[in-house]
């Protein structure tokens, strides 16, 4: 019985991870049609700053090991990410929407190469280990910290859906939406788009860093392995299976979608013998791939689609 | 569907040395969407050898109409048939390729491209006896042949005009369609334009063309059309309907008949 | 030294054969194929798949490391390649096509697509890398010091003949004044009675043409890796823009400029990083110049 809640717990765990990463690139893209292809950089950006500031001291780097509360870790990984953004987007948010998906994908994999290479601080390919993780000392068990974990995920989640929804309905908000809808009427009327535009992407790159340092003081061991495009595609499937515009939707769609992964896994290793694993890993992500498109062409709004809000 | 209802003038073609149809469009429903429609019950003829000019206010469907004609528009019911052939449910290149022409009200010619290359693209279909077909164009446009080099964006608002023109008539159409041929023209400039179609029409095109100036293109013309909220009102001779100050009254619209000239 | 640049322009003429590829998708079909990497990955994948039916190897000319079989399996890969691609068009593009789906859709369904292709890849041709063969081009000298591998002379030269093949084939042929004009303006194309439809798929097997070709070299300079497609992916389009996007012979420029600065970076011990640094130059292309060397600037429509 435990076994089979304790498998729940964790699943729910990494699927919030997956859920807070969709509801900050819904604000980029299904609320101001911003097409960043960049979301796992922006994760990973967070989950090493997390990992910087509260993990232990390693004999092989020269920066890092603070041991900072965690706490303090993630408020870091919030604003670090956030300063990304604001680096990216100056650079990259004047450009169509074609070129601004070039760029984030290229500064994505940049960002990986960063990781990969950059040893004095991310230890390279062997990664950064033993980052604590909340409350751990006072838990014993693994069961009783996990579920510990999943309500710090909870409440989390509840909180940025709710200021996220908050924040929609806001003038704010509507700003944005028309931003998406017809961007020379929003510049006649005299708002500067950039600036708006700007604002948002930073605010779904903090969300998505702060996605990326729940993870990393959950797992407690990053490499670049953990960071690499097939997130940002798996992110982009759940938002628009869920329906993008709409919170409820990123929500459903992460958990749909975590679901559809978990169970093709589970169902492939209990078919597959150990021989085939990479190939059915494969079929796996074929699958997934296969929802998108067929998403796409059949029902483009998705499970849910975006409310229209009195206002638009 | 929710039709406008209002009594329909029956279509008066009053022309009594009315030649052989070369378009008949019958009960045309035509709009980009299926479950809007922009053109309502429209039939109509287009003698050979006429200039036929659409007029109305705007959004009358004028445009779409013709863009229904060649295909850029989804026929949702009707029936258009061009010497005899149904081509309502054919591709636009496949319409053109029967040798009906149709010149855009904007972006009717290749910017990037030379004047030359512009007509070479306007032959691409047929390219027999292209060198002839090339002087015509450019004893009919003069300019055209001096700016034969020039980027077409490069060209003044008239001379774009002749161009899109001219590319049309590369292919040696049997019908032209034009779409606003005067728009944004100064007065001057509108006047050639439409001696140009008479031209045209002259070498033995039939000309079906869209216009706002009523007056000035009536005046070239053989008979007039006026649609209003998608429906065919009157057809009558073009004199007849410039002459007629009721009609000028009740479809053109408070002054714009005033502004036409 | 020599051999740096040498190395540049082979793996220049490769990335400069895949961006004409994505150039040609980018001005006629009007999005960013982010799957074009992919469409390399088959066409090489496929030339395998012949020389292994066939048995005979890769064959060899003279001192080149590659003969007849090779170039049969080209031809071969660009048969196969040219139906995929239509009938994915057929199946995915064209229907968005129809629903007149945003550029971004169309990204995001060639996104899928790349990630569907390149498992689909390891699926019936496992995760490991595999070699075309295993024999190991020696230089040649040429005069004086200078030795150069006979290889990297025919890769050229095939670059070189697809080059001025399409170069012929735009300006001479009819399909080819066609296609420009659909890329220029496909409402007016059409109106000049041009069928679309058909300039789309003739636009869609020269790109897979090229494509296939550009993946079965690289595989033969390199290795076949599933990945392949992922890691092209982004120096075609660093070539693409840094060229010029509205023009085709910028993605060649592009090709071979973006293969050199990688070349150079691996000759600068920075090859770690090469990737980084033609996207960064592609990023500086962008903001300072975005219409690229040898194109012009773009509407926005």
């Amino acid at each position: 019985m435990i076994d089979i809640l304790s498998f729940f717990i964790f699943f729910f765990i990494i699927c919030s991870f997956y859920i807070i990463s969709s509801l900050g690139l819904n604000i980029q893209y299904g609320f101001t049609g911003m097409f960043n292809v960049g979301i796992a950089g922006f994760f990973a950006v967070g989950a090493y700053t997390s990992a910087i500031i509260t993990g232990p001291d390693y004999p092989d780097t020269m920066f890092g090991g603070f041991e900072l509360p965690i706490l303090l870790g993630w408020i870091c990984a919030i604003v670090v990410s956030g300063l990304a953004g604001v680096l990216v987007g100056l650079v990259t948010l004047r450009l169509r929407e074609d070129f601004l998906a070039i760029s984030t994908f290229g500064i994505a994999i940049s960002i990986q190469l960063v990781a990969l290479n950059a040893e004095s601080v991310t230890r390279g390919p062997n990664g950064l280990y033993a980052l604590p993780k909340p409350f751990s000392r006072f838990l014993d068990s693994a069961f009783m910290s996990n579920l510990c974990y999943l309500i710090i995920c909870i409440v989390t989640i509840v909180f940025i859906y709710y200021a996220l929804e908050r924040v929609v309905k806001s003038p704010w908000g509507r700003v944005l939406r028309s931003i998406r809808e017809d961007e020379v009427a929003a510049e006649a009327l005299g708002k500067n788009v950039f600036l708006f535009r700007l604002q948002a992407f930073v605010l779904g790159c903090g969300i998505m860093g702060l996605a990326g340092a729940m993870y990393a003081n959950f797992v407690r061991f990053i490499s670049p392995q953990d960071f690499l495009p097939i997130f940002t595609i798996q992110v982009y499937v759940m938002l628009i299976v869920g329906g993008k515009g709409n919170n409820l939707g990123a929500i459903v769609g992460a958990i749909v979608i975590w679901g559809l992964w978990s169970a093709s896994d589970s169902l492939i290793n209990f078919i597959v013998t150990p021989d085939y694993q990479t190939q059915a890993a494969s079929l796996r992500i074929i699958i997934v791939g296969m929802v998108l498109v067929l998403m796409l062409v059949f029902r483009p709004s998705g499970i849910l689609p975006e409310k229209k809000h009195l206002s638009s | 569907m929710l039709y406008y209802f209002a009594p329909t003038v029956t279509v008066n073609n009053s022309d009594p040395s009315s030649g052989k149809a070369i378009l008949q469009v019958s009960n045309l429903v035509a709009g980009y969407q299926r479950v809007l429609p922009i053109v309502v019950d429209v039939s109509l003829e287009v003698i050979q050898g006429e200039i036929l000019t659409l007029l109305g206010p705007n959004g009358a469907g004028k445009s779409t109409l013709i863009k229904g004609i060649c295909g850029l528009i989804e026929v949702i019911s009707g029936e258009i048939l061009f010497q005899g052939e149904n081509i309502s449910e054919l591709e636009t290149y496949e319409i053109i390729e029967r040798r009906v022409a149709y010149v855009p009200q904007t972006e009717n010619v290749f910017a990037k491209l030379t004047v030359l290359h512009n007509l070479d693209l306007g032959a691409i279909l047929n390219t027999q006896a292209y060198a002839e077909r090339l002087e015509k164009v450019f004893e009919l446009f003069p300019d055209l042949s001096r700016f034969r080099d020039t980027t077409a964006g490069k060209l003044s608002g008239g001379q774009r005009q002749m161009l899109a023109l001219g590319r049309a008539l590369m292919a040696d159409p049997v019908l032209l369609l034009i779409d606003e041929p005067s728009a944004g023209l100064s007065p001057v400039l509108r006047n050639q334009v439409f001696q140009h179609v008479v031209q045209i029409r002259d070498s033995g095109v039939t000309v079906v063309m869209v216009e706002q100036n009523a007056r000035a293109a009536l005046s070239v013309s053989d008979r007039g059309a006026i649609l209003a909220n998608g429906r065919l009102r009157l057809v009558k001779n073009a004199r007849e309907l410039l002459e007629d100050p009721e009609v000028a009254e009740i479809y053109f619209g408070a002054g714009s008949m005033a502004r036409a000239s | 030294m020599i051999q740096y640049f040498i190395d540049g322009l082979v793996s220049g003429s490769i990335i400069a054969l895949g961006a004409v590829g994505l150039s040609i998708a980018y001005n006629v079909l009007r999005f960013a194929n982010f799957a074009q990497g992919e469409i390399l990955a088959i066409g090489a994948y496929i030339s395998m798949a012949f020389i292994v039916l066939m048995g005979a190897g890769i064959g060899s000319i003279g001192p080149i490391s590659f003969g007849w079989p090779l170039l049969g399996s080209i031809v071969f890969s660009i048969a196969v390649t040219s139906v995929i691609v239509l009938v994915v068009d057929s199946v995915l593009f064209r229907v968005l096509r129809e629903r007149a789906a945003s550029r971004i859709t169309f990204i995001i369904a060639a996104f899928g697509l790349s990630l569907i292709i390149r498992n689909v890849i390891t699926l019936v041709a496992g995760a490991d890398q595999m070699f075309l063969s295993f024999y190991i081009p020696r230089a040649i000298p040429i005069f004086g010091d200078i030795k150069v591998v006979p290889d990297d002379i025919v890769i050229l030269v095939i670059t070189a003949i697809c080059v001025v093949s399409l170069h012929s084939f735009l300006s001479i042929t009819t399909m080819g004044k066609k296609m420009r004009a659909v890329a220029e303006n496909p409402i007016l194309a059409m109106v000049n009675g041009i069928n679309v439809k058909s300039v789309i798929r003739w636009s869609w097997v020269i790109g897979a043409s090229l494509s296939a070709i550009a993946g079965t070299l690289h595989a033969h300079v390199t290795q076949l890796d599933p990945e392949m497609g992922f890691e092209l992916i982004l120096p075609m389009f660093a070539a693409l823009i840094v060229g010029g996007v509205t023009n085709v012979y910028g993605a060649v420029l592009g090709g071979f400029l973006i293969g050199l600065t990688e070349a150079f970076a691996v000759a600068a011990d920075l090859s770690a990083y090469r990737s980084a640094i033609s996207f960064l130059i592609m990023i500086v292309v962008l903001i300072v110049r975005p219409q690229g060397i040898i194109g012009e600037k773009e509407r926005d429509d």
